[in-house]
């Protein structure tokens, strides 16, 4: 199977994330560093998050702007990169469910404004203030317990 | 390395029997408190420490049946009982090689040491004890917010999730104000309360959803004041007490003795207010998408408090939606950014179901 027909989804051992009014806030939770993405790229992580490959995630972006999908597909298998590169995101099983509440053969909606490349804006202060207090290993697990349990 | 729940239990138990025995040999001082709308009883041997764990939570002291409290909270003064913590406790928490924070491996048991602190926090019970040892002068950070760890991690269980902000209000409806240090939201804070309005915070805020809304509490009456607040503000100067140890630059002035008429409990969230210093003349607030007001309120308060969790953005995000939220582009008008925070404040649509519970 070829790049774009894997499938991915945030790696949920490390970042959460929330996409608010068509921005992407991505907040890793070991390393401290935050992401930004709006306009495409956060269509791109909404595809991730409902488990949809490459190749899905581009032709429903380049179908919404009514452009080539060869020009969107290699912008999206950039940012892929980026994502994998800063443990955002993991591989999965193509076999694996994918978002039921979404079918993949659903018709996007016309998207306004014009297609601009996803960009995946990157913010380290945080990270540079949790390197000075790391947090205690085996200690986060545990306080997430219920302690009623 | 989480600790054994059969050995966690049993430090729990000996910080019991010490506490048992400080309380034979000096009858402790009782108060109770309302922390995040949950009654809290404090009971404390030494009157010292008695008055030293009251003056951060002066303003949230109420009249009331300590046997009704949701938490009990009991500490002792080893110095002035001669009662003294009890070994296994001491080498379970920030003994060479153990950190600060040493947590049972059910997660019921939590046990904290700051410098002359050490408690143990039972979860399931509902219950802090340790001892608060007064031979040294405590850090600042124990004297501004004692047992904050402890505390923010029950006040977790019972779904307040505190967030780095501070809050100002007035008649029961308050702005948070998000954003990580050098934001400017402690000096907005500041500003505020100097100004008038009530206050709850200006570094830690109890997030609460409710079924009218949002509300925001209060925990320590404190604020950690660098040199140059301190020459800002010198009304807080005769009051702060200053650090004595390496890498303590601030000082603390605790507000109880300060402005207790104007300090809060909680108020409903009626804004999030989103502070950045501009170096502009005048200071203008300016409506934020929800996107810009995540991302700068969500990461320090996710990752510098307690534990992060993913739940956590989820959270803040809900208040995003739930109420507008505006930058307030501090410039160097001071004098004049109290009064555009009220005026804001002011002209925002009151909920009466939400004011009602706010107070």
């Amino acid at each position: 199977m070829s790049d774009l027909e894997n499938r991915y989804l945030p790696d949920e051992n490390e970042v959460t994330a929330k996409v608010i009014d068509g921005e992407a806030i991505i907040i890793n939770l070991l390393t401290g560093v935050y992401y930004s993405m709006d306009g495409t790229g956060a269509r791109v992580w909404e595809g991730i998050e409902r488990g949809r490959s490459i190749d899905e995630i581009s032709a429903a972006i380049a179908s919404g702007y009514g452009i080539d999908p060869a020009r969107v597909q290699a912008d999206v298998h950039t940012l892929f990169r980026q994502l994998l590169d800063e443990r955002m995101i993991r591989a999965v099983d193509a076999a694996a469910p994918v978002d039921a509440a979404a079918p993949v053969d659903a018709a996007p909606a016309a998207f306004s404004g014009s297609y601009q490349p996803p960009v995946l804006n990157v913010y380290r202060d945080m990270a540079e203030v949790l390197a000075l207090d790391p947090p205690t290993p085996g200690v986060f697990d545990s306080l997430l317990k219920d302690p009623n349990a | 390395m989480p600790i054994a729940d059969a050995a966690a239990a049993a430090i729990d138990a000996s910080l019991h029997e010490a506490f048992a025995e400080a309380c034979a040999r000096h009858s402790p001082v009782q108060a109770t408190y309302v922390l995040s709308g949950r009654r809290a009883s404090i009971r404390v041997c030494g009157e010292q420490l008695a008055e030293k764990v009251h003056l951060p939570f002066a303003h949230l002291h109420r009249p009331g049946d300590a046997a009704a409290a949701d938490i009990t909270i009991d500490l002792w003064d080893p110095a002035a009982t001669g009662v003294a913590l009890p070994a296994p406790a001491l080498e379970a928490v920030n003994a060479e090689g153990n950190p600060p924070v040493r947590v049972s491996v059910n997660g019921r048991y939590v046990g904290h040491r700051l410098r002359r602190t050490l408690v143990w926090l039972d979860r399931r019970c509902s219950r802090i004890t340790g001892g608060v040892d007064l031979a040294a002068p405590l850090s600042l950070f124990e004297t501004g917010r004692p047992l904050y760890f402890p505390l923010m991690l029950w006040l977790r269980d019972q779904r307040v999730q505190f967030v780095h902000s501070g809050m100002v209000e007035r008649d029961g409806r308050g702005v948070i104000l998000c954003g990580q240090g050098g934001s400017g939201k402690s000096t907005t804070s500041l500003l505020c309360l100097l100004a008038g309005m009530g206050f709850l915070g200006d570094d830690y805020v109890g997030l609460e959803r409710t079924e009218t809304g949002f509300v925001g509490h209060s925990l320590f009456a404190s604020t950690y004041v660098e040199p140059e607040h301190l020459r800002r503000f010198p009304q807080l100067h005769p009051h702060a007490v200053h650090g004595s140890a390496p890498g303590e630059d601030k000082s603390v002035v605790l507000l109880s003795r300060l402005f207790p008429e104007r300090l809060r409990a909680s108020a409903s969230i009626a804004a999030v207010l989103l502070p950045q210093v501009t170096g502009e003349a005048a200071t203008r607030i300016e409506p934020a998408t929800r996107g810009y007001a995540l991302r700068r309120a969500a990461p320090s308060s996710i990752l510098q408090l307690l534990a992060p969790e993913a739940g956590s953005l989820h959270r803040i995000a809900s208040l995003i939606e739930a109420v507008p939220c505006f930058k307030v582009l501090l410039g160097r008008d001071m004098e004049h950014v109290a009064a555009r925070i009220d005026e804001l404040l002011c002209s925002l649509k009151p909920d009466p179901a939400a004011e009602a519970r706010g107070r």
